[in-house]
């Protein structure tokens, strides 16, 4: 039996991570920034997710889009990571919540950039090539949460997208 | 079967105010206003608050209707705020009773005793209306607070423009969606107390919170709005004529947390309710909608 659920969890984080990096890349795309960038990095933030997933650490993965000369936010895209919802088994990827959600916050300049940024629970193991970062500043945004947008037997991913107020 | 967008459209004009909902809500407030006429010197009476925005819900409850006093009565406004609201109280207790009758904190409820029926119907008659003793003060009134022991100042017109904007910027579908929330925070399945007090709060939080037009999704829309509200109810909501204190002061904090646990809830059911209709499960979405709002919800 512990054999079982052990492997069900793994399953779940392959999920999740899998489509946590699916669908920044479909707000990557849809927000008319270059995927370029997030494409070369896929492996390094797939095995960093999976981790951080994997032993419970990950709390928030975040799509920083800034100003690449100054430096300051221009929106963010959050997935709050969701761990024990009960559920009836059943599992989704929304993309057209997302998209939906894509259409309000609306297109980034043509020179923006992006980051990403993964936030875990204090005491989480290290991962090679990654190391503590400080986030931009979201002062002056506000954040609209969708809700559920990926969900994996339990194990989900809720999406959000901050706003200069 | 009705799709979801037909669902939530029958939903919502369920929810909107009709022709004999207006008459009798004037007819309830002609007849206070005739019956106080007798007991204070009142300047003019009018309907406000969200009944007179069209965000109240229905079955259609608590509906203020302000009272402006003569200067023959300022008087009052140099006393405590619960003087004046224990004189309108006793005065309507002479005539509905004191089982009908009951003291609030800016207002007297009076009961009419009309019995909501096993699907929220209530004969398009009104359950009980908030008489709101008040002044002039320039383009604004002030209302008593007994809460704070302050007369406190509000303008419903600022109120009302606000939700009139936000209402245009969502293509006239933000006022639809407030009434479905309210209705959401009424369900009895919330026991006593409603999630969210006053309800006008999740008013003043979709002025922010429904944002960035109307897409043509009310099951969307609802999702994120639940779960934003869920978000947010423990940021201060300012009074959005900028005049009394904030909306938010109505919740303690044990009171925010609970509101923000079944809010989240109401944001998760709704997940669930997509979900099984992008599996082709219209059925199960509609009742899982149904279960969500509660009996006003269509499921044929």
């Amino acid at each position: 039996m512990t054999n079982v659920a052990v492997n069900t969890y793994t399953h779940s984080v392959t999920y999740l991570a899998d489509n946590i990096l699916k669908s920044f890349k479909d707000i990557i795309r849809l927000s008319g920034l270059d995927p370029a960038k997030f494409a070369n990095d896929w492996e390094s933030n797939m095995r960093a997710i999976k981790t951080w997933l994997g032993t419970g650490d990950l709390e928030h993965v975040f799509l920083e889009v800034f100003d690449p000369r100054t430096n300051v936010l221009i929106v963010r895209w959050d997935i709050d990571i969701v761990y024990g919802w009960s559920g009836d088994g059943s599992f989704w990827t929304d993309t057209e919540q997302l998209k939906y959600a894509i259409r309000k916050a609306g297109v980034a300049p043509a020179d923006a950039t992006y980051d990403i940024l993964l936030k875990n629970k204090p005491g989480r193991p290290d991962v090679p090539g990654w190391g503590p970062v400080a986030g931009r500043s979201t002062d002056g945004f506000v954040r609209h949460s969708l809700g559920s947008t990926i969900e994996h037997y339990g194990l989900g991913g809720s999406a959000a997208y901050w706003r200069k107020s | 079967m009705l799709t979801t967008d037909e669902a939530f459209r029958k939903f919502k004009s369920r929810l909107e105010l009709n022709d004999k909902e207006q008459a009798n809500a004037s007819a309830r407030q002609n007849e206070v206003r005739d019956y106080l006429d007798t007991k204070f010197a009142i300047d003019n009476s009018f309907l406000t608050g969200s009944y007179k925005r069209h965000t109240k819900t229905k079955p259609l409850k608590d509906i203020d209707i302000f009272f402006v006093l003569k200067e023959s009565e300022r008087h009052y406004r140099n006393k405590a705020p619960s003087v004046v609201i224990k004189d309108f109280y006793d005065a309507l207790v002479e005539k509905y009773g004191k089982d009908a009758v009951r003291k609030q904190s800016r207002s007297v409820n009076v009961d009419f005793g009309v019995v909501v029926d096993a699907d929220d119907n209530t004969d398009y008659r009104v359950l009980s209306v908030d008489v709101v003793p008040a002044f002039a003060a320039g383009d604004d009134y002030e209302i008593p607070d007994t809460d704070t022991g302050k007369w406190i100042k509000t303008n419903p017109k600022i109120h009302a423009d606000k939700a009139t904007a936000a209402h245009q910027a969502f293509s006239n579908e933000w006022k639809g969606l407030v009434r479905m929330v309210k209705y959401w925070n009424n369900n009895p399945k919330h026991g006593a107390d409603k999630p969210v007090k006053p309800s006008f709060l999740i008013e003043v939080m979709a002025l922010e919170c429904l944002h960035g037009g109307w897409q043509g999704r009310f099951d969307y829309e609802l999702q994120a709005l639940f779960a934003t509200l869920a978000d947010r109810i423990f940021d201060t909501w300012p009074d959005p004529a900028g005049l009394g204190p904030p909306i938010s002061d109505g919740m303690d904090n044990a009171r925010k947390q609970r509101a923000c646990d079944l809010l989240m809830a109401a944001s998760r059911e709704a997940s669930v309710a997509i979900n099984h209709a992008r599996q082709g499960r219209n059925g199960e979405a509609l009742a899982a909608w149904r279960a969500l709002f509660g009996k006003k919800f269509p499921l044929s």
